[in-house]
């Protein structure tokens, strides 16, 4: 019975898609069709099945992960329980996203490190780099790039331990950031 | 069906504590002198204290801390050194005593009062559940708890072994709270405060909870109903007229605090619960004249029908007042931005400039005034 059982076992496991893959130096094209395209950093590894369009990450989901979210407008966010609008600021965009890790009760001591408006593929954006204590009381820094448009809100975030990790990788974000294109 | 289930362990950390009594402390103890299912508690409170204090979540300010457990001190002074009173950095509406003495409040709670006898009434209730031994026989119930869950599979969680976690989880019983309540009134008499600033303590969470919108706040989470709460000691204090409030203590000490909160509030959009504040004339007037600009980003946020014109009503108020408040004149600067009058907008927006000129938001404010043409 046993026997039966890992051979089961055995066979949904190499059936099965692997949960993550590599970003080889010539896959690193990626397209939300009809929405944007970017670039994705050689040698992270992106998770297959995500909820977000992109779960990457390098050393592991606790040591630094970009991700990437587009979502309708109506859909609330989780904690302010608010929806975002086209017509947004860039300023009442970082607003939101602030009041929304405010409430979250894992961030400790938040401290906004920069909270300025950018450009995210040619159009207004956001872009908030904020300091916090995790649960463990380890220090996380992360930057959210944001915009709003008619299709609904686009967020990229980088997040990392604020000791090695953090600056190691922020200009792989930043070449990522650099490299969205929306499509026309 | 895990509803059933909870309500099933609820039904036993809920049953009278009968045989688990234990007698109260008379005076201070130390962890040595405790057997050891009680040792065993102290240490994990003390181990909750210290993950609580690296995780960066305890208020240091010392003239804060001290003013807290200046008031543990006059409610218990034979317990000084043992009941020890942190200020926790955070908005919710709760208070919390662990097995060891460590007492808790949040910064959002104590914000809510309008003066010490109101705190003290919290404090004095959190007191009771340390000298009368609570999560010791709490800790037993939810042995028994976590027994019955680990047989019936309950909640598919690992229990033993986390007690103090799952006390925490379920608060104390009703019974217990009752008597702590009963314990704290005493205490504030003892202690020379105003018994009827008690009933307005619970009326102001009331307030709040029904403001907010709040469903179960974990303060109140097995305590007897707030209502009743206010019914029993509104007849607690029928005939008791004297007492200090130590308003003015409270207003000089907790003034920074309380104004913070609202920042902190606004931060993470709660809104309602700045509303209720800066809506209530007794809580209004202590609160410096900026205050209306709190209100106006209050109403900005909630953005109902009226809303808008609330909110500049209020900016325009703490223009009069405050006029060298330089977060006014940007608030008004994107009323009007959003609204098209945009040279109103960029006046405002560049007297927000001359006041802040170091603002965090300028990249914002400038790129605003960009978009303006020049008149």
């Amino acid at each position: 019975m046993n026997v039966r059982l890992a051979l089961v076992a055995l066979v949904l496991l190499t059936s099965a898609c692997a949960p993550w893959s590599r970003v080889a130096p010539d896959s690193r094209h990626f397209e939300k069709r009809g929405d944007y395209t970017l670039e994705q950093p050689a040698g992270w590894v992106r998770r297959t099945a995500d909820v977000n369009d992109l779960f990457l990450t390098r050393d592991g989901p606790a040591l630094n992960t970009i991700v990437i979210t587009r979502q309708p407008h109506d859909r609330k966010l989780p904690r302010t329980r608010r929806e975002t609008r086209a017509d947004m600021l860039p300023i009442e965009l970082a607003e939101l996203a602030l009041a929304e890790w405010r409430s979250h009760e894992s961030t400790a001591q938040l401290e906004v490190i920069e909270n300025a408006p950018t450009l995210l593929g040619g159009r207004p954006a956001t872009r908030v780099h904020i300091r916090y204590l995790n649960e463990r009381g380890l220090p996380i820094e992360r930057v959210m790039v944001a915009c709003v448009d008619a299709k609904g809100r686009l967020s990229l975030l980088y997040e990392a331990p604020a000791i090695v990790y953090f600056e190691r990788n922020l200009p792989v974000f930043d070449a990522l950031l650099a490299s969205l294109r929306f499509a026309p | 069906m895990m509803h059933v289930r909870l309500a099933g362990l609820l039904l036993i950390l809920a049953l009278p504590a009968g045989a688990d009594e234990v007698a109260p402390w008379a005076h201070a103890v130390t962890a040595g002198e405790l057997d050891s299912r009680e040792r065993s508690l102290w240490q994990e409170a003390d181990e909750f204290d210290q993950a609580l204090a690296r995780a960066g979540r305890v208020n240091t300010d010392p003239a804060l801390t001290a003013y807290l457990q200046g008031i543990m001190d006059r409610l218990y002074p034979e317990f000084s050194g043992r009941l020890t009173v942190r200020l926790l950095n955070a908005q919710h509406i709760n208070a919390f005593a662990l097995p060891n003495g460590s007492i808790y409040v949040n910064a959002g709670l104590v914000a809510r009062f309008q003066n010490e006898a109101q705190l003290a009434t919290v404090l004095a209730h959190e007191g009771a559940h340390f000298t009368h031994r609570h999560s010791l026989q709490q800790a037993e119930r939810v042995r028994n708890a976590a027994a019955f869950a680990r047989v019936a599979g309950m909640l598919g969680v690992p229990l033993v072994g986390d007690l103090l976690a799952l006390s925490s989880m379920f608060g104390f019983s009703r019974e217990h709270e009752r008597e702590a309540d009963q314990i704290g009134y005493q205490r504030l008499i003892a202690a020379g405060y105003a018994p009827r600033e008690s009933v307005k303590t619970f009326e102001h969470l009331q307030a709040e909870i029904r403001a907010a919108d709040i469903k179960e706040p974990f303060f109140f989470s097995s305590h007897p109903k707030l209502q009743e709460r206010i019914d029993n000691f509104t007849e607690l204090s029928r005939d008791t007229d004297s007492g200090e409030t130590g308003y003015e203590r409270f207003v000089e000490t907790t003034a920074a605090l309380r104004l913070a909160s609202l920042e902190r509030d606004l931060a993470a959009y709660r809104y309602k619960q700045v509303i209720l504040m800066l809506t209530t004339p007794a809580a209004r007037q202590e609160y410096p004249p900026e205050a209306a600009y709190y209100l106006g980003e209050a109403y900005r946020l909630r953005n109902d029908a009226g809303d808008a014109e609330r909110a500049e009503t209020e900016f325009r108020r703490a223009l009069d007042t405050a006029p060298r408040f330089a977060p006014t004149h940007r608030a008004l600067g994107y009323l009007y931005f959003k609204r098209g009058d945009k040279a109103a907008a960029a006046e405002r927006f560049r007297r927000y400039l001359e006041l802040a000129p170091t603002a965090a938001d300028r990249g914002y404010v400038e790129a605003a005034l960009q978009e303006i043409p020049a008149p």
